[in-house]
């Protein structure tokens, strides 16, 4: 097929080079800092907001309370009541998210362009005059228990959380974040305001904004709007853990057909020099699902054990993770448990070929613009970008970084990054005659 | 009259405007068709860095033998095993060096492929799947270890989830006649038996370029998609494809329940569906209306239903209808309903009865059915805000040659909803047929006691 290759190539170069995105770092007169992307195409603006902080400081007894207080922020703030409120975020087609994990907090909005002065306006307003009504509160919490108990019906759901609470100890990355029921019940209404004071305060702010907006319409609204949010000092905690010691493999009993895998263990943070090269390890071991790798070869297209087979990486503030998820039916867990740990290890001892290197730059360098398909993403994207401290150029950066990734380097690198001897699996269903 | 003639002025004023100016629609798509009666729909869209490429053909499960459950879809799967030029893997392998993604997806009325990728490859994307749609291998080994790929596919969507059984078994049942409902991934023991012959029946049946679609969406105009397809996809020789007929669906004349207990519920569900008209088939005229009945109903937590089962009477914790006008045959308006804690699903059914009856008792607002249309029309505009929408409900409109104006005129016609039709059509759905009904439970414990007794 040598004509079709050559045909190829013609077809290519008439065609014009990847766009890049321009990406604005704007400074507000009132010191707020944004990172801004024009978009006219479509009259929508999205603005995504994280805070250092999240929710770490949640105690014991009141877990889910930062959760609970997301759902309620939305129902009733400052004159408007639960149904006003909500009536006006209607006719505004206005979209909001709120919540926060153990690092950081999160805000965002979604809204037409001819709505975004009003829409930000309330969503400021959520943020810092909420009514928390008991009513409210009453029914939001029978709403959050209810999905607690559908959320014990997924067996990915229940075979992560197992994993985290094995490996993290008593740290909080292993509390079940979303709460159990006592804990809920729990909750009061000074603990919802004082959460909400100390997730969505303004000291150790990150702020995109993308879509149908310039720097001179956004910069007002945003000293306008942000300046309303409190400025409570709670910043992020950086220093390392380790994972606890566990069991290599734990059985969670499901009355399924089909057990659902969780595997893995530590990795690296998103500031370690090597990142990019753990990052094109996983690629080459299981790099997400659909793609072509060594677990989806070997797992799902020699064997047909599974539908879906693959592995990523987790970076949180205080720890890096490689982890992966399976799922098969119960007489074959055994089987692609040792597929996988065979896989980890061939890895691990004689690295990747040069060939799956080169795929896995191509692959990471040419795909990274499909996340930018809707202004809500790359607003996501770009507030990341600054989160993690990674630089105004850091679109063109990492395509150097990863361009100057050598084979020999991956090899070296992949004996102490991957540690077969160290993956731990958490399993639910009923898995049959297991060797473990 | 004065008033009249301006209004009449300023309707022959604006279509004059609609004509020029291409910003009128939703998505504005531009379409040919080839000389071998592939047809093309694309919508450029400059500034996104990516496009999105699909091939859409017009065979799905209701296409399927009696008997052969689940073929559509594992041949979709097999699409991806190889062709008499590019190994098995290696098309999504192609895609993924070159920066790509790429999947498919099946349904009763049609079979999708796509692919994401920058648009410098587009010329690749369209080469290999043109090459699939004429030189599939399909090797009796890839195929037996794919059906037990797509058999663990089958156990994660549907056997490891008590509400997708109940779900399965309420919408194989649900039609009385039409070729509708049955799981498009197949009836296990039908999909154990399929073999290899099955496949390249089907396949030489409906993989042919007039029964095809290419969606382009992004950084490209029509003229550079129009082309490219000319060289690779109009060689492709036109055959002739037959598609099997629906049928007919009679009323719905009785009620009928489906109940699912397992051990593994651990939050009771109600469900209950009517059958209700498409674009495509039955009372068309109330497709609009109903479109705007499912927003008043169940839009947002000041929605109808929202209002009354959770905020006011507490009966519930999560409410929703749900209606979709794109079907081929006839369609379903549905209810769900996760009840609140301690309130049983016979009270649920009881509740959404006097429910129906009163809102049908009840003049709606016309300041609500506005509200409720500009908010669509809204949405109408937000659903541009992502490369996907366009490319998906264009090529699902044109696998049931559904006219693009249906997708393109949306926001001006359901504009034309009045409060009187959104009542008309909500009785003809709900009023007219009966429903099918499902409980899903947690599995109910023989109670000690009562066995006592008995002894």
């Amino acid at each position: 097929m040598r004509f079709w290759i050559v045909f190829v190539a013609s077809i290519v170069l008439l065609i014009s080079p990847l766009k890049a995105l321009e990406i604005q770092n704007v400074t507000t007169q009132g010191g707020f800092q944004y990172w801004l992307v024009e978009d006219p195409m479509v009259p929508v603006v999205s603005v995504q907001i994280l805070f250092e902080g999240g929710s770490r400081f949640e105690s014991e007894d009141k877990l889910g309370a930062s959760d609970l207080a997301a759902n309620l922020l939305t129902q009733g703030a400052g004159e408007m009541d639960r149904e006003a409120l909500q009536q006006a975020f209607y006719d505004l087609a206005l979209r909001t998210e709120f919540g926060a994990n153990i690092d950081h907090g999160s805000a965002r909005f979604r809204t037409l362009r001819k709505n975004l002065d009003r829409s930000f306006d309330l969503f400021t307003l959520v943020l810092t005059q909420p009514r928390f009504e008991e009513e409210d509160i009453e029914r939001v919490k029978t709403q959050h228990i209810a999905a607690l108990k559908k959320q014990q019906e997924s067996a990915g759901y229940v075979a992560y959380q197992t994993w985290a609470e094995l490996s993290f100890g008593d740290h909080p990355y292993g509390r079940p974040s979303d709460g159990t029921p006592e804990t809920i019940a729990a909750v009061t209404r000074e603990d919802l305001l004082d959460i909400v004071n100390k997730i969505y305060s303004r000291d150790k702010i990150y702020i995109a904004v993308v879509g149908d907006v310039s720097a001179e319409e956004m910069s007002p609204l945003i000293d306008k709007y942000l300046s309303r949010l409190p400025q409570d000092v709670f910043l992020n905690l950086v220093e390392e853990i380790q994972l606890a010691p566990a069991t290599p493999l734990e059985v969670v009993e499901k009355d399924v057909p089909q057990s659902t895998l969780f595997f893995g263990h530590q990795g690296i943070r998103r500031d370690h020099p090597d990142f990019f090269k753990a990052a094109v390890l996983n690629y080459v071991l299981g790099g997400g699902a659909g793609n072509p790798t060594r677990l989806y070869d070997e797992v799902r297209e020699k064997r047909g054990l599974a539908y879906s087979v693959g592995t990523s990486l987790v970076t949180k503030d205080q720890i890096g993770l490689i982890i992966g998820t399976a799922s098969t039916q119960n007489a074959r867990v055994n089987e692609t448990v040792k597929v996988i740990q065979e896989q980890w290890k061939q890895l691990a001892e004689k690295g990747p070929t040069e060939a799956e290197v080169e795929a896995a730059k191509k692959y990471m360098i040419g795909s990274y613009a499909l996340q930018f398909r809707s202004t809500e993403a790359i607003a996501g994207v770009l507030a990341a970008i600054q989160y993690n401290d990674l630089g105004l150029d850091y679109l063109d950066k990492r395509v150097e970084e990863i361009e100057a990734i050598r084979y020999e380097d991956v090899r070296a690198f992949a004996r102490s990054f991957l540690k077969p001897d160290d993956v731990r699996f958490v399993i639910v269903g009923q898995p049959e005659n297991m060797d473990y | 009259m004065n008033r009249q003639r301006l209004s009449l002025f300023s309707f022959v004023f604006l279509s004059l405007i609609f004509i020029s100016s291409a910003q009128a629609g939703v998505f504005n798509p531009k379409v040919g068709t080839l000389k071998n009666g592939m047809e093309v729909v694309v919508i450029e869209r400059p500034n996104v860095p990516v496009v999105q490429h699909m091939v859409w053909y017009k065979v799905g499960a209701i296409d399927e033998p009696v008997g052969k459950s689940g073929l559509a879809h594992l041949l979709e799967h097999m699409m991806f095993r190889g062709t008499t030029s590019h190994g098995p893997g290696e098309f999504s392998k192609l895609i993924a060096k070159h920066g790509g993604e790429d999947n498919a997806f099946t349904a009763g009325q049609y079979t999708s492929y796509y692919q994401s990728i920058a648009k410098e490859y587009l010329a690749l994307v369209m080469m290999l799947e043109a090459d699939r749609m004429q030189n599939l291998l399909l090797r009796q080994d890839l195929f037996e270890t794919e059906k037990k790929v797509v058999l663990e596919e089958r156990n994660m969507r549907v056997e490891n989830r008590p509400a997708s059984i109940l779900g399965e078994e309420m919408a194989a049942s649900f039609y009385l006649n039409q070729r509708l409902g049955g799981p498009v991934i197949g009836w296990e023991e039908e999909l154990q038996a399929l073999t290899l012959e099955d496949l390249k029946k089907f396949y030489a049946n409906y993989y042919a370029p007039n029964n095809a679609i290419l969606v382009v969406a992004g950084d490209v105009t029509f003229e550079e998609v129009m082309n490219l397809a000319e060289q690779i996809y109009e060689t492709i020789p036109y055959r002739v494809v037959r598609r099997t007929p629906l049928g007919k669906e009679p009323p719905h004349r009785t009620t009928r329940t489906f109940t699912f207990s397992h051990p593994e519920v651990t939050q009771p569900q109600y469900r209950r569906w009517y059958l209700a008209p498409s674009y495509m088939d039955g009372e068309s005229a109330y497709t609009h209306g109903l479109q705007v009945l499912d927003e008043i109903l169940s839009g947002g937590q000041n929605s109808q239903l929202y209002k009354h089962f959770v905020v006011e009477k507490k009966l519930a914790v999560g409410v929703s209808s749900y209606y979709s006008a794109m079907t081929a045959g006839m369609t379903v308006f549905s209810f769900a309903i996760t009840p609140a804690e301690g309130i049983s699903l016979e009270q649920i059914d009881q509740a959404l009865d006097a429910f129906i009856e009163n809102f049908l008792g009840t003049k709606i607002n016309e300041e609500d059915i506005s509200r409720a249309v500009r908010r669509l029309q809204d949405e109408s505009i937000l659903v541009n805000d992502s490369l996907r929408n366009g490319p998906y409900l264009l090529g699902m409109a044109k696998t049931m040659d559904l006219p693009l104006s249906y997708v393109e005129n949306w926001p001006e016609d359901i504009a034309k909803v009045t409060s009187k039709q959104v009542m008309e059509a909500a009785k003809f759905v709900l009023k007219n047929t009966y429903p099918a009904k499902g409980f899903l439970l947690p599995e109910i414990l023989e109670n000690p006691e009562m066995t006592g007794e008995q002894q």
